[in-house]
This record gives structure tokens, C-alpha cells and sequence, in this order.
């Protein structure tokens, strides 16, 4: 079955890689995860799994159901680098489970802070349909569970910061040009104002890497699902049109310097024998913004698909591609292997 | 409110405190609060610390809360401000209104407007509309209006058996 990166989707030129929600629900009837001891997590498990397993529609097939517990540390880091499931996830340490759709669109996480939190992913600017795909399944569990929510301030979660919806929305952006020309900044300090925030690709407190950042809902309470998603994507479409000004101001003023940039990037990367993903993230995205300014020409006008390729280059799905322990100097050797084994070819090149 | 100790000025600081295992909200104004912050009242009773921080420059009700402990799951008012996680649903009912500037200033509504679960909801609207049938014929009888309270706790009955299907 192909993956949900793997299928074309509204990237406005490339600045949009993906859209990602994601719900935060508990069960009336237990404690929530900090205060829950094994029993309770274990009888959370099976009700969340019989909810999915007896509706009517044939969702089984669809899902596939992975006890944390049973799983090694390196697997569950490799989901993580996917965003699959949350950095928190990885350390739960009380009976977990991942219920998680074969296309990788829909993952379910069991026991991480609250007791449910789906999430749903989609390519390019697809906000809408994310929620959607969450709310069914949201609908889905409805039906078999009575879930804490209260009238006044809506689904009641562990944490105060997600009271109400229960909503996390967030676009994973790439904004190489105003990055490097410092406007991001001045973006970043205005952006507070509407009730957002950025932050890097593996979340609060990560580095951003290759120009690739999060911009997601801070607030959850007093605003619809469909106003919190309005509001996150208008400020993100003004982000994306400032992107594209600069990205062609760039070109214009610039374009032999820029030019120079992006082969040499093709080159390090093509003929690399050892590659930090540091350094890999940065070349990969100058060529990226490189394909899609038309500046360097591929085979089939192919792009680069910078989701998987950023997650394949991470240590541990590096360790799962080549079945095998990789220290420093390995990884960084099996990084280089990996990218020039799939790097778009040039015309003529 | 008047304050309960000097019976003059306006109760604005109220605290809660525990004495035998019982709880009780005392009522002071400012002036005696903070003349017995921390040593032992006349009765016997100790008072805690006031909350400090987040309610201090607030105009409304000092609360103070240290022994508020949810039933269902055992956590207090203290753990939640350590960790700033509740452990059950029901820490929102039990630490109510002290956690609720806290949601104030971090959302900036206490209010959902979103999606509700429809299970619940129908629960909910059956819950409204017993409460105005209820209050209706409250005011029927009041009006010595017979008829009409009769209708009404026709009505009241169908409701009943709507709620048990
Ligand atoms: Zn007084
Ligand atoms: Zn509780």
C-alpha cells in the first residue's frame, strides 16, 4: 500500500510539505495516564480496541495494532523520526499501544498523556481532510466509549493546554528564503498574536533543520475545530506568499550565486562519501527550492519527496535500512549511501 | 461578604481550611488576612500560605488551596501546580474555580464552542429541557394555573421515558 507521502497533493510550489492533526480524548471512567496504574492501562487498551474492532465498518484490515511493550527502543525512535508517534510516546513506560493504519495516515496512540490521541496526516496544504479522517475516527470511538467532556469546557484532557477540542493542527512548512534572509524572525515574534506557534520538525524545544519548520494552534479552547484550522491556515498561506516574493527576488537579483548554490549542494550530496544529516538537511533543502524554481532540471521534473527522505536519513530508520547497529561514523557513511542511491537524476547530468 | 473576624470590612480573601479532616471556606478582608498569614488563629485554626503568582495581582477572591484533594484520583490542588497535569476528569469539577483563571490565561476562554460528542449531548439537551419543564411548572403552580401544570408534567413523563431509552 502506498504511504500518504507518496501521493501527489496542493504543496503550493513545494512550501507546504504536510498537514497533521491531531485529538486529545479520555475515557470517563479511569484516571488518566499520570495517575493510572497497569490494570487501568491495560483495560484502556483493550476498550479503545474493541471500540475499533466492532463497528461496523471493515476497519481492521485497515489497522494494525502494536503493543509498545513488545517493540524494541530503535523501532520505536524510527516511528518517532516518522512522526508516527510523539517523542513522549517513546518513553512511556506503563502498558501503550499504537494502533496505526496501514498507509501510515492514522496513527492512534494509547496511553501517552491522555488516553487516546489521534492523529491524521495528509500531503501538502490538506488541513480539511486531516480532521476529517480524525473525526471519523473519533466518531468511531465515540459510539463505543463514554469520553470525559464536560459542557462547558468541551473534552477535558491531562493537560490544561488542550482543553476544549482537544485539537492540535499543524503545517510542516519549507521556508529556505525567508530563513536566510532573516524575515522569518520578524514572522516568528508577529505570529503569537494569532495564537500560534513554530517550532522545529521533531516538535518543542527540537532544532529546525534544512529550513523545515511547524507552525500549529496553540490555543484549543473558545474556538471551533473549523476556526482554529481557518485562522492556521490564513496566516500560513500569508507565510507561503511571502516565501514565494523572496524565493523569486532571490532568483532575480541574484540568480548565478543562487545557480552556483544548488549544483554545488547536487553535487556534495551525489558524490558524498560520509554526510551528517545536519549537513544533508541543509543541501537537500537548497536543492529542493533549487528543482522547484526550475534553476536545476531532473528527469520526469521529478522533485525531491523531502517527508520520507528527511525521516530515511534520522539514525535510527538508517539502523532499520540496513539491518544493523550503526555507530557515528557508520551512520553518517550510510546516510551518504542512502542519498545518492536516491537522489532525482539531473538532464544531461 | 463581611469579614468574619473584624465584622467590618468587606470579605475579599477567602481561604479554605482544614482542621480534623474537615475543609471550610473562612471569608476575610485583606487587612486581617495578612495579619494572621501564617501563625495560628485565635480559635486553634493555621492558616497556609496564600497563592502566590498567578492570583496575586487579581482583583477578585483570593482563593487558597492547598488541601483541595480530588476523591476519584488522589491528586491536590499542589500536585496539579507542579506538574501542571490533572490526574482524572473529575480534578476539574473538585479544583474548579482555582483552576480556572489558570485555563483563563492559557486559552484566553473557558468556554468550547467545538464539536460535542453526540452521545452526550442528547444527554445534555434532555438534562435543559427537564430543568425548563421543571421550572415551568414551578411557575404554573405558583399561578395556581392547574391545567397548564398538568400539561407540563404530562410532558415531564414522556421526557422521563425519551431519557430511559
Ligand atoms: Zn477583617
Ligand atoms: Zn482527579
Amino acid at each position: 500500500m502506498k504511504k500518504w507521502y507518496d501521493l501527489e497533493s496542493e504543496t503550493y510550489h513545494g512550501v507546504v510539505i504536510s498537514s497533521r492533526v491531531r485529538l486529545a480524548r479520555n475515557l470517563v471512567d479511569y484516571t488518566f495516564p499520570n495517575r493510572m496504574d497497569d490494570e487501568g492501562a491495560n483495560h484502556v487498551i483493550d476498550k479503545t480496541r474493541k471500540a475499533i474492532e466492532t463497528t461496523k465498518e471493515t476497519l481492521t484490515s485497515f489497522f494494525e495494532y502494536v503493543a509498545m511493550n513488545r517493540i524494541n527502543q530503535v523501532d520505536k525512535i524510527a516511528m518517532m523520526e516518522k512522526h508516527i508517534i510523539s517523542p513522549q510516546f517513546v518513553k512511556v513506560k506503563m502498558p501503550a499501544s499504537l494502533i496505526l493504519s496501514k498507509d501510515e495516515a492514522i496513527s492512534i496512540m494509547i496511553n501517552e498523556e491522555d488516553h487516546i490521541r489521534i492523529q491524521s496526516m495528509a500531503g501538502g496544504m490538506n488541513l480539511e481532510k486531516a480532521l476529517e479522517e480524525a473525526n471519523h475516527i473519533d466518531d468511531l470511538f465515540e459510539e463505543a466509549l463514554d469520553y470525559a467532556f464536560d459542557d462547558k469546557l468541551g473534552y477535558l484532557t491531562a493537560c490544561p493546554t488542550n482543553l476544549g477540542t482537544g485539537l492540535r493542527a499543524s503545517y510542516m512548512i519549507h521556508v529556505p528564503a525567508l530563513e536566510t534572509t532573516g524575515q522569518l524572525q520578524f514572522i516568528l515574534e508577529a505570529i503569537g498574536k494569532f495564537g500560534l506557534t513554530v517550532r522545529g520538525i521533531y516538535g518543542e524545544g527540537t532544532e529546525a533543520q534544512g529550513s523545515v519548520f511547524q507552525i500549529s494552534n496553540q490555543v484549543t479552547l473558545g474556538q471551533t475545530e473549523y476556526e482554529i484550522i481557518d485562522n492556521l491556515t490564513s496566516v500560513t498561506k500569508q507565510i507561503i506568499e511571502q516565501e514565494l516574493i523572496v524565493r523569486h527576488k532571490l532568483l532575480k537579483d541574484k540568480r548565478k550565486f543562487f545557480e552556483d548554490a544548488v549544483y554545488r549542494s547536487y553535487g556534495i550530496l551525489s558524490h558524498a562519501r560520509m554526510i551528517t544529516s545536519k549537513e544533508a538537511m541543509r543541501l537537500l533543502s537548497d536543492l529542493k527550492v533549487g528543482i522547484e524554481l526550475g534553476v536545476i532540471e531532473t528527469v520526469d521534473n521529478k522533485s525531491i519527496n523531502i517527508y520520507n527522505l528527511m525521516a530515511k536519513i534520522q539514525p535510527a530508520n538508517l539502523q532499520i535500512i540496513y539491518n544493523k547497529d550503526l555507530d557515528l561514523n557508520e551512520r553518517d557513511s550510510a546516510r551518504a549511501d542512502y542519498i545518492r542511491d536516491h537522489l532525482p537524476r539531473l538532464i544531461g547530468g | 461578604m463581611k469579614c468574619e473576624k473584624c465584622q467590618q470590612r468587606e470579605a475579599s480573601v477567602y481561604l479554605n481550611q482544614t482542621l480534623n479532616n474537615e475543609t471550610k471556606e473562612v471569608h476575610l478582608c485583606e487587612v486581617c488576612a495578612k495579619e494572621n498569614e501564617g501563625i495560628l488563629f485565635n480559635d486553634g485554626l493555621s492558616f497556609q500560605q496564600f497563592l502566590s503568582g498567578l492570583l496575586k495581582n487579581n482583583k477578585s477572591p483570593q482563593i487558597k488551596s492547598v488541601d483541595l484533594t480530588c476523591s476519584k484520583c488522589g491528586m491536590t490542588f499542589g500536585d496539579f501546580k507542579s506538574n501542571s497535569k490533572v490526574g482524572c476528569a473529575h480534578c476539574y469539577k473538585v479544583f474548579d474555580t482555582h483552576i480556572q483563571p489558570i485555563v483563563k490565561r492559557l486559552q484566553g476562554s473557558l468556554y468550547h464552542t467545538g464539536k460535542r460528542p453526540s452521545k452526550l449531548n442528547q444527554k445534555i439537551q434532555l438534562q435543559n429541557k427537564m430543568e425548563t419543564y421543571e421550572s415551568n411548572l414551578k411557575i404554573a403552580l405558583m399561578k395556581e394555573d392547574y391545567e397548564q401544570a398538568a400539561v407540563i408534567r404530562d410532558l415531564i413523563k414522556d421526557l422521563k421515558k425519551e431519557a430511559e431509552l
